[in-house]
């Protein structure tokens, strides 16, 4: 097939104060494929992107559009020259309709004498949402009844419905299940082979791999390379991503599922959010993975076992050191004001888990699928991140020194290697993987013994994730009881000692470490 | 247990952390820097700055006048209650509350302290009826806040007419004025500069501990940011939020104990306007009324002292106290202003 240029960056560059993001970029986009964006985070290509679909001013350099020069003044003026972008975050608007969302800054089209004639327009919202096959979603809905990936895929319909000639899908599918990234990647060849042009950023390279024409590379802003199709190598991608040599297999090398009998975690028969009779039991020193599809509550297991969700049936137990009491609180303060060391040997009991209040007590850590929005303050500083779990640990006669913080926070910032100019960098300011650093740290540093993770690589790149493997592995080893809840196969393989797959609400399958268990095994029962 | 300090720290520091922003040491310092930084500190230099502002210009106008004894005597006067006022509220505004029933809480504390007074002639009780009254006024605020999830401007609005209506009425009932009968007992509080200076002292440091150094502060202002975040790390966030308010009401009480005994007489509008007094002073001390972890103490002094000394410099300046109204309602859309251009610069970070 013969080529043809169509979007073309020259010398594109992009800086953030004193940060250049994007670093002289020459890449050319052909009509009909679908190019890859990969690299590190930070690397920008979600920049990129930006520029070309107007979120971000250019700060030097141009981009071609068909020979062109292009320079978007925003958001609406790319649309109008057939660019659709599909951002990581949520992109709908609360408390409005489907089709509301979808006509959004277009209403004016359905505008008779100022009104806005709702029939015609939730008619048209239909359509746009069965030409991508989601009858179900209804157009006169509030878009609060739907969850995160139907609201993703509601916006999927939206920039369809434009018919660009490019469009940008920027780390959604992340978000998705199988079922919705199946469907985006679909739409996704159907443009292609309408001859226009994809881009397309993702961490998951598996899927990229599958999915696209080309890939190109970026390190810290700069191209690196693009690589076409039949150079595909997964090793030799990933060599270039991060510019050093990575094993081919970052997860545990080890196939030694043992673990300790004293069970840390019990969660039994529980009737909850989406869960029918689920019973799962963690030991001290296991890991456990919770995989399945998105929508078939997976994630509410974490919920259960943080106490979020209110049990219709059954009964969450941990099992944790007592809690000391009041007299023993006052010998510790006391010890650390005169820097003795105390130790109080308690012994394990077990907490009943229905709030998440109860949850604390028993010391339990958990780090939401939506960490930004629930486990981490994005205005505050790291320290202040760090902290705020712990200040109960922290305290000495009800009192938090500032010396005890910065010690604290200082052991975690080093120990997990975060990267920040300060403890006093507001959390927003970093990239994905250092803010999951610091959801990590929280619980780490505040000595939680069982931890519950929900999704905790999302977002990250491969670099922290091997990090975050690493960490985990040694948790373990130091007798933490720890639930991984992902959506991404490979890693639950890698990681867990017993994975448990979760479909409508029930356990389906349990499946235990070996070298053997592949994906393709276990999807059949996700299915 | 013995090796908890070892275990805590999980990944040895194998490489340095990196320093991602390290400047070159000999470095100009060019006008965007110095731009840069002045954004950055926003909060702080609105604060000092209005400070010395204020400072600078009615040291000019009233050529000295305002450091005159007598002066400093009405400002001290003036700030003590507006200080104490701010310190305890901050703990509301923090956690993202709001509230602007102060003014009539402070009229229902001084009806009662003088009924209270004039009862019994003992100064002790008056200060507890204030602060049990203040107390209670914002148990009910905040709880129905809370309880039935109503925004904290509204349950305060309600607070705020159910206290007036009370004052209105025992006013409008009697022909006499309300007044202490022996106002030499509460003395101390209208006459004592010393005892002034002391109180907003202690109250301060205080609520500087509570509020940076210990769990309730530091969870109020977590909740201010983000209150789903501060709960997944621990905080019971009705509690806290009832804690703030509780600690409010203790400030508005002992505020309005010097408030009354400064005036000696209670009139159907004691203490309405403190709200406004109060936001303002808050804003001059660079705090974001929405709340959260940036926000600091330092807002509540800085901006009382800023404000009395603006209003006092107006005044003896020869501006007349209408235009007094017009400069502060000026000021406040100002500095409202400058606060909010903040959220436009945050649109152009890397995604």
């Amino acid at each position: 097939m013969e080529k043809t240029l169509f979007i073309q960056t020259v010398g594109l560059t992009k800086k953030f104060g004193d940060v250049v993001a994007v670093d002289n970029v020459d890449m050319d986009v052909f009509k009909g494929e679908i190019r890859g964006l990969i690299g590190e985070n930070g690397s920008g290509k979600s920049t990129i992107s930006s520029m070309i679909s107007g979120i971000h001013s250019i700060t030097s350099g141009k981009i071609l559009l068909d020979g062109k020069e292009f320079r978007p003044s925003g958001a609406l003026d790319a649309r109008n020259h057939k660019i659709s972008m599909i951002v990581q975050e949520m992109g709908t608007i609360d408390n409005l309709t489907v089709a509301e969302n979808i006509f959004l800054g277009e209403e004016g089209k359905f505008g008779k004498a100022g009104f806005v004639n709702r029939v015609k327009m939730n008619a048209e919202a239909a359509k746009a949402l069965a030409a991508i096959g989601l009858q179900r979603i209804k157009p006169d809905d509030n878009i609060n009844a739907y969850s995160f990936e139907d609201r993703k895929l509601v916006e999927i319909a939206r920039a369809v419905y434009y018919d660009p000639e490019l469009f940008i899908v920027d780390e959604t599918t992340t978000a998705l299940s199988q079922d919705g990234r199946e469907l985006i990647h679909s739409l996704m060849r159907e443009m292609r082979d309408a001859g226009k042009a994809v881009l397309f950023i993702s961490h998951d390279l598996p899927e990229l791999m599958e999915t696209c024409d080309a890939l190109t590379v970026l390190r810290d802003g700069k191209l690196i390379a693009t690589i076409e199709r039949k150079d595909f190598d997964e090793d030799k991608i990933k060599q270039t991503m991060v510019g050093r040599v990575i094993e081919g297999n970052y997860y545990r090398s080890d196939y030694d599922y043992s673990c300790s009998d004293e069970v840390r975690l019990e969660v039994k028969d529980v009737e909850a959010g989406m869960l029918k009779g689920v019973n799962i039991t963690v030991h001290a020193g296991e890991i456990v993975g919770i995989g399945g599809l998105s929508g078939g509550g997976m994630h509410d297991v974490g919920k259960v076992m943080f106490g979020m969700l209110k049990l219709k049936k059954g009964e969450v137990t941990a099992y944790a050191p007592a809690r000391y009491t009041f007299k023993e609180r006052m010998q510790k303060s006391l010890s650390a004001l005169t820097k003795k060391p105390f130790d109080a040997e308690k012994p394990i009991v077990p907490y009943n888990i229905r709030s998440i209040k109860n949850a604390l007590r028993a010391n339990i850590g958990y780090i939401s699928k939506d960490r930004d929005k629930e486990t981490l303050i994005l205005q505050a500083s790291i320290k202040d991140n760090l902290t705020l779990s712990a200040l109960d640990e922290l305290s000495v006669c009800g009192i938090i020194t500032p010396r005890a913080e910065k010690k604290f926070a200082k052991e975690q910032v080093d120990g997990l290697r975060i990267k920040c100019s300060s403890m006093r960098q507001p959390v927003k300011e970093l990239s994905g993987g250092n803010k999951q650093k610091v959801s990590f740290g929280k619980w780490i540093g505040k000595d939680s013994k069982i931890l519950v993770f929900d999704s905790p690589t999302r977002g990250v790149d491969v670099g922290v994730k091997t990090t975050m493997y690493q960490l985990l592995y040694r948790l373990k080893q130091e007798g933490y009881a720890i639930v991984i809840i992902s959506e991404e196969l490979p890693e639950l393989i890698g990681m867990s000692d017993r994975m448990l797959i979760v479909k409508d609400g029930e356990i389906k399958k349990e499946f235990t470490r070996s070298p053997q268990l592949k994906e393709s095994d276990i999807i059949g029962y996700m299915i | 247990m013995k090796t908890e300090k070892e275990k805590r720290v999980m990944v040895p520091a194998e490489a340095p952390v990196e320093e991602t922003s390290e400047t070159p040491k000999k470095r100009k310092i060019s006008g965007a820097d110095v731009w840069q930084f002045a954004k950055s500190q926003k909060n702080s230099l609105i604060r000092y700055g209005a400070f010395v502002l204020v400072l600078i210009v009615f040291a000019i106008t009233t050529g000295g006048k305002l450091f005159s004894t007598y002066n400093l005597k009405t400002i001290v006067s003036q700030v003590t209650p507006l200080l104490i006022m701010s310190a305890g509220l901050i703990f509301v505004f923090a956690h993202g509350g709001m509230d602007i029933s102060v003014g009539a809480v402070v009229g229902l504390c001084s009806l009662l302290s003088v009924y209270v007074l004039n009862d019994t002639g003992s100064v002790f009780l008056v200060l507890l009826t204030c602060i049990a009254v203040a107390v209670a006024c914002y148990v009910i605020n905040g709880g129905s806040s809370i309880l039935f999830k109503i925004m904290s401007t509204i349950s305060s609005l309600a607070i705020m007419f159910a206290a007036r209506g009370i004052v209105t009425y025992n006013v409008s009932r009697t022909d006499e004025t309300i007044r202490f009968t022996n106002s030499s007992l509460v003395k101390m509080f209208s006459d004592n500069y010393g005892f002034m200076v002391a109180s907003c002292v202690i109250i301060v440091l205080i609520c500087k501990v509570l509020f940076d150094y210990t769990k309730l502060g530091k969870q109020a202002k977590a909740i201010g940011d983000n209150p789903l975040g501060a709960a997944q790390s621990g905080a019971n966030v009705n509690l806290i939020k009832m804690l703030c308010y509780i600690v409010a009401g203790v400030c508005v009480g002992i505020a309005s104990v010097f408030a009354i005994a400064r005036v000696g007489s209670v009139s159907e509008n004691m203490g309405s306007g403190r709200e406004m007094d109060v936001l303002i002073a808050l804003i001059l001390g660079g705090m974001s009324l929405s709340g959260g972890t940036k926000s600091k103490l330092s807002a509540a002094v800085i901006g009382s002292i800023t404000y009395v000394l603006l209003s006092n410099g107006l005044s003896i300046s020869g501006v007349p106290t209408n235009y007094i109204s017009l400069v502060k309602g000026i000021l406040f859309l100002v500095i409202v202003l400058l606060t909010l251009r903040q959220s436009k610069n945050i649109r152009e970070l890397p995604r």
